[in-house]
């Protein structure tokens, strides 16, 4: 799933913000979109299987609810002038991305600060029968 | 107290369906219609392949009804009325996820199992049911024939597998029975 947005992203992300093809990983205790503002980081996936239908005789259905999380950090004192089109890309590749399986799309995003820095910390959520 | 545990492999509910014809005595299924032996360690049932059984799979949950009617008068030397139930409308109803091969049937002969649970509703055909409601090892079973009735597939977006009512309309009394084919 991851890829699949990436893809997307990489795509249609063109402005001054751009997808990183890296994991967020950390250097030295600083995790990568810290260091690199105006670079989508996107995490691995986190799958989480839960009940969909439960049955009297242990043949449960099941889902999968694939989470990939995603960062992106901005200078906060000037606003990006393409942050707006940005959000709206990354919005859009809840539905653009291939992926067949899903039933149910989610997007969401919070911001948080850090100094003079704003943190867009985003999450895709993707439903499928498991 | 006690309770009748629902949550086991041994006792799991279990609903199973035969033509009414295909029973030994139609009209009075007995237990062997349903199936010839269960493992009474696994809880594993053995089927009456003769008859081509349903075992209907995924129940979400089953209501058993028994619901006496009522007859009730006033006497001029009584402050209360009387009452007298009369006879019971019984059904057996719930919710099932659709299994293709039970909903729609093998098709490959006219078996209960062949014709599927959706053929039995369209062609209004008279069924034998067992219902466990705790198992087949040395449990209380209640068996009897009726009338499929009330299937409602339906599906979401939310929640994309098929899901649907069902209710079999009983033909007079249930048959109280202990289950004995347990080995």
């Amino acid at each position: 799933m991851r890829t699949a947005l990436l893809t997307y992203l990489t795509a249609n992300l063109t402005g001054t913000i751009k997808p990183s093809q890296e994991l967020p990983f950390e250097e030295s205790g600083i995790p990568m979109y810290l260091r690199n503002m105006r670079r989508v980081y996107l995490d691995e996936p986190v799958k989480e299987q839960v009940e969909l239908v439960p049955t009297l005789d242990d043949t449960d259905i099941n889902q999968t609810v694939t989470t990939v999380r995603g960062y992106l950090t901005l200078d906060a004192k000037t606003r990006n002038a393409d942050l707006d089109t940005a959000l709206s890309v990354m919005a859009a590749a809840k539905n653009g991305a291939t992926n067949s399986d899903s039933f149910r799309k989610e997007f969401d995003y919070t911001t948080r600060m850090d100094t003079d820095r704003i943190i867009y910390e985003f999450e895709y959520r993707y439903y499928s029968l498991a | 107290m006690a309770y009748i545990n629902a949550s086991s492999a041994l006792t799991r509910v279990k609903l199973f369906i035969i033509k009414d014809a295909d029973a030994t005595t139609p009209g009075t299924p007995v237990e062997a219609d349903f199936y010839t032996a269960v493992n009474a360690t696994t809880g594993v049932v053995t089927l009456t392949s003769a008859n081509g059984p349903i075992v209907v799979p995924g129940l979400q949950d089953v209501t058993i009804n028994n619901a006496n009617g009522s007859f009730r008068w006033k006497q001029l030397d009584q402050s209360g009325e009387n009452v007298i139930t009369t006879n019971a409308t019984n059904s057996l109803s719930g919710n099932f996820v659709l299994d293709p091969l039970t909903f729609w049937g093998d098709g490959s002969g006219t078996l209960a199992a062949d014709e599927g649970i959706f053929k039995l509703s369209n062609d209004r055909t008279q069924i034998a049911f067992l219902i466990a409601p705790e198992g087949v090892v040395d449990k209380t079973v209640l068996m009897g024939t009726g009338f499929i009735s009330a299937l409602a597939p339906t599906v979401s977006a939310d929640s994309p597998v098929w899901v649907s009512p069902i209710t079999v309309e009983v033909n007079g009394d249930y048959i109280k029975y202990d289950s004995t084919l347990a080995a």
